[in-house]
């Protein structure tokens, strides 16, 4: 008879803790889910901050200032998908994020030959595409990984 | 000709932290200048180069295309030859990516 108490015991214990670890890995994943996606919001507004600063140097002076402003936004994307994909998620960045970044500074970009654009140029129909393909890329990922 | 048989080439360090525009004419660190004066040489001294892209403040296209993608269009490096002789180091996967689309 002690002995059964004793088992019984022993399963309830192992039934609290391993109900412990479900809900506090449950938790954590909940947690991880809120702050990619909080990573991913902030992610999207330096794109939009980078697309605004493409249109406004393209169409107006090209100022070589404003360029190395924009080349340095532009570096800092990959490190902040790193930091935002932390946990399960996985996307592959590297080519959606080449696009946005051609799109932005391969013509009229620190060049001599500069040349203001109209508003409705192609350009930046350009830019917005690859902003956007850059951030469904990032979407797919987040929602594989977060469904 | 004596070739080393690996290079390396930081180009935060042996060139210039803030590279930007195509030519020569762009200003003074582009990527013409960038290909002709760090690139072309090490190639024709060694076998292999390196090239580490962290530590610069970003790069554009325009630089990439003419410093990279200038090698195979100026015949200094045949397509087939780049991932032989070249091998690109950088953080951001999204700069080689763009980089070998260049040297097709």
């Amino acid at each position: 008879m002690a002995n059964c108490s004793w088992i019984g015991q022993a399963v309830s214990w192992i039934l609290i803790i391993v109900g412990w670890v479900i809900v506090d890995s449950q938790n954590n994943k909940r947690e991880t889910r809120k702050e990619v996606r909080a990573s991913l919001l902030d992610l999207y507004k330096h794109l939009d901050a980078i697309e605004d600063a493409a249109f406004l140097y393209h169409s107006t002076t090209g100022d070589a200032s404003e360029a190395r402003k924009i080349t340095r936004d532009i570096q800092q994307i990959a490190p902040r998908i790193v930091m935002a994909r932390r946990g399960r998620m996985r996307v592959n960045y590297a080519q959606p994020l080449a696009a946005f970044r051609k799109a932005v500074t391969y013509e009229n970009f620190d060049s001599i030959g500069f040349v203001s654009k109209k508003p409705h140029d192609q350009m930046f129909e350009s830019i917005e595409a690859c902003k956007k393909n850059l951030i469904a890329t990032l979407e797919s990922a987040f929602n594989s990984a977060y469904p | 000709m004596n070739a080393t048989a690996l290079r390396k080439i930081n180009i935060a360090e042996d060139f210039t932290r803030f590279p930007a525009g195509r030519f020569r004419s762009d200003g003074p660190f582009s990527g013409q200048r960038f290909r002709e004066e760090c690139l072309q040489p090490a190639l024709e001294d060694s076998e292999v180069i390196e090239v580490e892209l962290d530590g610069a403040a970003g790069f554009g296209s325009s630089f990439l295309d003419e410093a990279f993608g200038g090698l195979v269009r100026g015949n200094i490096l045949k397509s087939t030859e780049v991932s032989k002789r070249m091998k690109l180091h950088a953080s951001d996967e999204s700069l080689i990516t763009e980089i070998l689309s260049y040297m097709k």
